[in-house]
């Protein structure tokens, strides 16, 4: 419990930025929507003008973009970006800036278990995904509803954002096992944003479709918004296989770590 | 009763060297002292045991429990100050020590303010603000405020001025006194010659010597230093008991351990300037130690 308390704490300022960045990115996306309802036709007309790689890569897809929801599943494609980066450093970083920082000395000498040290933290780490999620969620439903006077679908809506929020998961103990296999993480910075950009750019190359095989691979479709509002609601096998890699690769993650020498 | 109990313990980093076969027995209330230099493997053996490194062979017990499947328990009663400490920026003091205090089942705040007391520590200051010496003084704040029945020390005294030192080796005599079990590493062989009751002496990352002070002291080595008008065959002193043989001109010095009387007889027989006889200070025996290795 004082392992999760502190982590929140020291999360504290981090979060509120990722938070009012997203928000207002939100904000700012959201006003272009009213014109871009407007002027459906040219704005397609213009979209048609681009090569079809850039627009699938932007996340905007012509069907939809100038409906209220399809135009929230480019926003949130964006979004999603953003928050699989928080949610990878953090991963990378949980563990890590321990050793980093020479705290280990002192957190791993007291008298509980490495094991109890990672859970501790990874459900500070969800809490702090849970906080951001429902914040944004809330400055998105407000902006929608300001700045759009079509109705729309809020149950559709409400799993865009459970989608965002398992793909963070993913991302984030993916992030946690990377930095636990390497011997030290010296910038956890370089190494997520690295990782997360090959995923995206791959998954914008290879999966166009919401039943191609590379979906699996690049674990970034798994919950897309746009597959999302194409489907009507979240994919059952991709719910289960990420739960499965999750498992996975928790488990190595402590078995690794259990083993490993922290060097002062 | 042992408290520490170190078996054979093997840590080999790939394939450098960390440390050999280590072996040896810490018993309930004593001051053991650890000596060695940099490198000799002293933080690898502490830091085996605090379960941070985990072994390549060998085993280790604390408390009678095993240090590598046991360690949640035995930590509740261990005390530890690392060499360097680093604490989480952006805290305050009181902050870190009551985080630090959250981990054990007691209330430490009265402890915590004695011993802050004692060591002159400002505990509302942020880390971050802190002087080399003012975080190690948190680190023995840190070390101490549960109140633990051994605690190990890793290079205590780097970094703080003579004063605090003083203090400091008070407050360790003080737990000492209480009951509580100390094991002390260091390089500096003064302090391990004020606190310590045994001394373990690591070379190389093997053990080389174990010893109480007193013999170690007491094994009657004597520093013999003759200067002469003219020079001496080299192979003069190359007799049983001579070590540690230096010449500088005509000034002749050297470790002697053995019969007084056959020294005496063969300085006799020399024209002699001047001679001093003293006894070795625990550096000298030691430098000693550690240039001959284990045939001394």
């Amino acid at each position: 419990m004082n392992i999760y308390l502190h982590e929140l704490k020291q999360q504290r300022k981090a979060t509120l930025i990722w938070i009012l960045s997203l928000s207002i990115l939100i904000i700012l996306l959201m006003m272009m929507y009213p014109t871009i309802q407007q002027d459906a036709e040219s704005f397609l007309k213009l979209l048609e003008n681009y090569p079809e790689e850039l627009r699938l890569a932007l996340g905007m897809h012509i069907e939809s973009i100038t409906s209220v929801l399809g135009f929230s599943a480019f926003v949130f494609s964006f979004t999603m970006l953003i928050t699989t980066i928080q949610a990878m450093i953090m991963g990378m970083s949980i563990i890590s800036k321990e050793e980093r920082d020479k705290t280990a000395d002192f957190l791993l000498t007291k008298p509980l278990s490495r094991t109890a040290i990672i859970i501790n933290k990874i459900i500070a780490s969800l809490t702090i995904f849970t906080i951001t999620n429902i914040s944004i969620y809330l400055v998105s439903l407000i902006s929608i509803t300001m700045f759009s006077n079509t109705t729309f679908d809020l149950m559709f809506f409400t799993e865009i954002f459970i989608g965002l929020l398992l793909t963070q998961i993913l991302f984030f103990i993916l992030g946690l096992f990377v930095s636990i296999i390497m011997k030290k993480v010296k910038s956890p910075l370089g190494v997520s944003l690295g990782i997360v950009f090959l995923l995206y750019t791959l998954s914008t190359i290879l999966v166009k479709d919401t039943d191609d095989i590379m979906r699996y691979l690049t674990l970034y479709k798994y919950f897309e918004p746009n597959f999302i509002f194409m489907n009507k609601s979240l994919e059952a096998p991709f719910i289960i296989l990420g739960l499965i890699l999750v498992i996975l690769l928790l488990t190595f993650s402590l078995i690794i770590y259990n083993k490993k020498d922290i060097t002062s | 009763m042992n408290v520490i109990e170190i078996n054979n313990l093997t840590k080999y980093y790939g394939k450098s060297r960390g440390i050999i076969d280590v072996s040896f027995n810490v018993e309930a209330g004593e001051i053991f002292g650890f000596i060695g230099p940099n490198g000799a493997g002293k933080s690898t053996t502490i830091r085996t045991l605090l379960g941070l490194i985990k072994p390549t062979s060998g085993t280790a017990f604390i408390f009678g429990k095993n240090c590598f499947t046991d360690g949640k328990e035995i930590l509740k009663d261990v005390g530890y100050l690392p060499s360097e400490v680093f604490y989480y920026d952006g805290m305050k003091v009181i902050d870190l020590l009551k985080y630090s205090a959250s981990f054990y089942k007691k209330d430490c705040t009265k402890r915590i303010y004695e011993l802050a007391e004692i060591m002159d520590l400002d505990l509302n200051k942020k880390i971050e603000e802190l002087s080399f010496g003012n975080k190690k003084k948190v680190g023995i704040v840190q070390g101490l405020l549960h109140e633990p029945k051994l605690i190990i020390l890793d290079e205590p005294t780097s970094g703080l001025d003579p004063l605090m030192q003083q203090k400091f080796f008070e407050l360790i005599k003080q737990e000492n006194q209480k009951g509580v079990t100390v094991l002390l590493s260091s390089h500096i062989l003064s302090e391990v010659q004020k606190l310590c009751n045994r001394v373990a002496i690591i070379k190389e990352g093997r053990i080389i010597k174990i010893e109480t002070i007193e013999n170690l002291r007491g094994e009657n080595y004597k520093r013999i230093i003759i200067e002469t008008d003219t020079d001496l065959s080299l192979d003069y002193f190359n007799i049983d008991g001579v070590n540690d043989f230096t010449i500088n001109n005509h000034t002749y010095s050297f470790l002697y351990k053995g019969d007084i009387n056959i020294i005496i007889k063969k300085l006799a027989m020399l024209n002699i300037k001047n001679i001093t006889i003293h006894e070795p200070d625990l550096e000298e025996i030691f430098m000693h130690y550690y240039e001959k290795g284990e045939d001394a």
